[in-house]
């Protein structure tokens, strides 16, 4: 089959490889019909994230026909179509019982290996690394999936690939920014990024009952879409001083959940960003954290500040005495996708949102390498790329 | 996994009994080395023996080859009788070794237990073990793979069995590798089980090679470390977590290249 595999700093290629077998009895093999690339895969891209090694398969957003079954599945026949969650979760350990499925403890062949980075393993992922279990991804024809009962979810002919395929990630990782936060209606909700988990996550947020939702951005198109498509007052951190801006827009008290939506290779202005720059270019920091500052300073005393962006290691100079201070309570980490599988899908059976509107890029596989360094530089106006095996 | 760390479990109930199994169950003595063997009479045998054939082949050097033959057999005596390669292993020159981990796991005390004492599920989690055989009630022989495609056998014997709560047990004199444990499973009040091994052994010595000597001190906490990783996964998803034979791209052989412990 073809499939894109990571070489190294800015070299994904499309490889012929072989085909995915049933390595366990709870594997499934699925026929990719649609795959995306993620702004967590560019961090892939640029080299930041440790352990990846060279021809390991890209893509954690996937979806496709299932094409065969191990002998100890159930729930799944050959011939469903399902979406995939980006997490692997066994179903059964204690954290999959509570729901924390991202946590799971059976998925990473390689827990030893984030033990000694983290201190405890959280679950594999598919192509993202072999910190987290080096499982080949889905950016290619078939893809082998692990605990097939436990993660895809069926999805009805009615509903395109384009309308379900961001259940795998992106949906649900912009809700559970919103859900973890505990909104209270009438509140105001502030997102920094507005890519395509920042988009998602001002939609949430509106569902959720937030009053009013501010997204912070410096991209034009970004800033337009979180505006016209998505209902969010903007600021663009190139011509705004945010922290005024911030509290002028909520009577001075500052947004009381703070979403820091962009992650490892936030962009900033100012003396601080070249730091951040510098450090991270030595690998002496792994994130450069300039969103996370910023939102930290203009949370409103007694807020939340959620982290659903990737970070992989190491920052520095955080304001941590701002965010103790104002007594802010943090909520970070990745998606528990399974949880939100079921409700996401409903409400978008129920029409209450497309998430196909933030695709810009309808591509195929053998766009694939090219694609990652047009979305990298975000240029043609880049948001989301789909592709096609 | 979350829960596999060193355990320090002071104030446990079962740590009381733990202690007490595994000092009853203290395994025989350490096993000697070549030293054993009747250097005095294989020396004299040999010499004999050159002698005889450095000579012209008559009735004599016949008589004398083969005297130098009973000699060598006779010093070599202890070898056939105690093996080989436990004389090469001459543990009784090694520092005993001790392991204590733990992990927690979300299935009932009773289904673990039962998987603890089962020869056929053994390997599956064991993966250094290659089989199991059930000599008898409370008797097992075990055979394990270790590095350079090297066999060690020993018999174990258990020496308490408290269904459902504690395995103790111990090698029998003779094994070649001379070890003891006790293995416990409690109930926590959050309904799951905290399986507590705790294991010494004599690693081999160093006429039996000191890479494996090295690897009897250094790797074995972290394998078992994965082994009880691997019965957990296995007691709770019904599977070790893989990813051995997955597609990559690219020429090189990177299965060769992975450890022991990497995407088992
Ligand atoms: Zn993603
Ligand atoms: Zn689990």
């Amino acid at each position: 089959m073809r499939a894109l595999c990571w070489f190294g700093k800015e070299d994904v290629r499309l490889q012929d490889v072989p085909d995915p077998t049933i390595l366990n009895p709870h594997d499934a093999i699925i026929e990719v019909s649609l795959t995306a690339i993620c702004g967590s895969d560019l961090h892939l891209y640029d080299g930041y994230i440790p352990t990846m090694e060279s021809g390991d398969i890209l893509g954690h957003e996937f979806m496709g026909k299932v094409v065969e079954v191990g002998p100890e599945v159930q729930n799944l026949n050959v011939g469903d179509r399902v979406v995939v969650p980006f997490p692997i979760a066994c179903g059964h350990c204690h954290h999959c019982h509570t729901d924390a499925f991202a946590l799971c403890d059976n998925s990473n062949p390689n827990a030893w290996m984030a033990e000694r980075a983290f201190g405890h393993s959280p679950a594999g992922i598919f192509g993202y690394s072999h910190l987290y279990g080096g499982y080949a991804g889905g950016q290619a024809e078939y893809v082998r999936v692990p605990f097939a009962d436990v993660g895809p979810i069926k999805v009805p002919d009615t509903l395109s690939d384009e309308d379900v395929l961001f259940l795998s990630d992106i949906f649900p990782t912009g809700y559970q920014a919103v859900d973890v936060a505990n909104i209270e209606p009438g509140s105001t909700v502030a997102v920094w990024g507005c890519g395509p988990v920042g988009l998602f996550a001002i939609k949430s947020a509106y569902m959720l009952g937030a009053e009013k939702v501010i997204a912070i951005d410096h991209v034009p198109e970004r800033l337009a879409m979180a505006r016209h498509q998505a209902g969010a007052e903007v600021l663009n951190f190139t011509d705004d001083p945010i922290l005024e801006a911030l509290k002028e827009m909520t009577d001075g008290r500052g947004p009381q959940t703070c979403i820091e939506a962009v992650g490892m290779e936030a962009h900033g202005t100012g003396l601080m960003d070249y730091y951040d720059k510098a450090k991270q270019t030595l690998r002496l920091e792994t994130g450069r954290p300039h969103a996370l500052r910023e939102a930290i300073m203009a949370c409103a005393k007694g807020g939340t500040l959620v982290i659903p962006g990737v970070f992989g290691g190491i920052i520095d100079k955080l304001p941590i005495g701002a965010a103790f201070s104002k007594g802010l309570t943090f909520k970070m980490g990745q998606t528990h996708v399974h949880r939100y599988l079921k409700p996401l899908l409903a409400r978008i059976e129920k029409n209450e949102i497309d998430p196909s509107f933030l695709i810009t890029h309808r591509l195929t596989l053998e766009d694939g390498p090219e694609a990652y360094r047009t979305f990298r530089d975000k240029q043609d106006e880049c948001v989301k790329v789909v592709m096609r095996p | 996994m979350a829960q596999t760390s060193i355990h320090h479990a002071q104030h446990t109930p079962m740590i009381e009994e733990e202690e007490r199994a595994l000092k009853r169950t203290a395994a025989p003595d350490t096993e000697p080395g070549l030293q054993e063997l009747g250097w005095p009479s294989i020396g004299l045998g040999a010499a004999l023996a050159t002698w005889a054939f450095a000579r012209q082949h008559g009735v004599k050097q016949i008589f004398v080859a083969a005297a130098g033959a009973g000699l060598i057999y006779n010093g070599l005596k202890p070898g056939f009788d105690k093996g080989f390669k436990r004389l090469l292993a001459n543990t009784a020159a090694t520092e005993p070794v001790e392991i204590d981990i733990a992990t927690t796991i979300a299935r009932p005390a009773s289904e673990l237990y039962q998987m603890w004492r089962d020869p056929v599920q053994i390997p599956r989690f064991f993966r250094h073990i290659k089989r199991v055989e059930h000599l008898g009630e409370r008797l097992t022989r075990w055979v394990a793979e270790v590095p350079g495609d090297l066999e060690l056998c020993w018999n174990a014997e258990i020496t308490e069995d408290h269904k459902n709560e504690l395995i103790a047990w111990r090698s029998l004199e003779g094994s070649e590798l001379v070890s003891s444990g006790v293995v416990s499973f409690f109930k926590l009040d959050d309904g799951q089980t905290r399986v507590h091994l705790r294991l010494r052994y004599q690693p081999p010595g160093g006429e039996f090679g000191a890479s494996i000597e090295r690897f009897f001190k250094a790797i074995p906490e972290q394998i078992l470390r994965e082994e009880l990783r691997a019965f957990k996964q296995l007691a709770e998803a019904g599977e070790v977590a893989t990813v051995r034979g997955q597609p990559y791209g690219g020429t090189q052989n990177r299965e060769q290249g992975l450890s022991m412990l990497t995407n088992r």
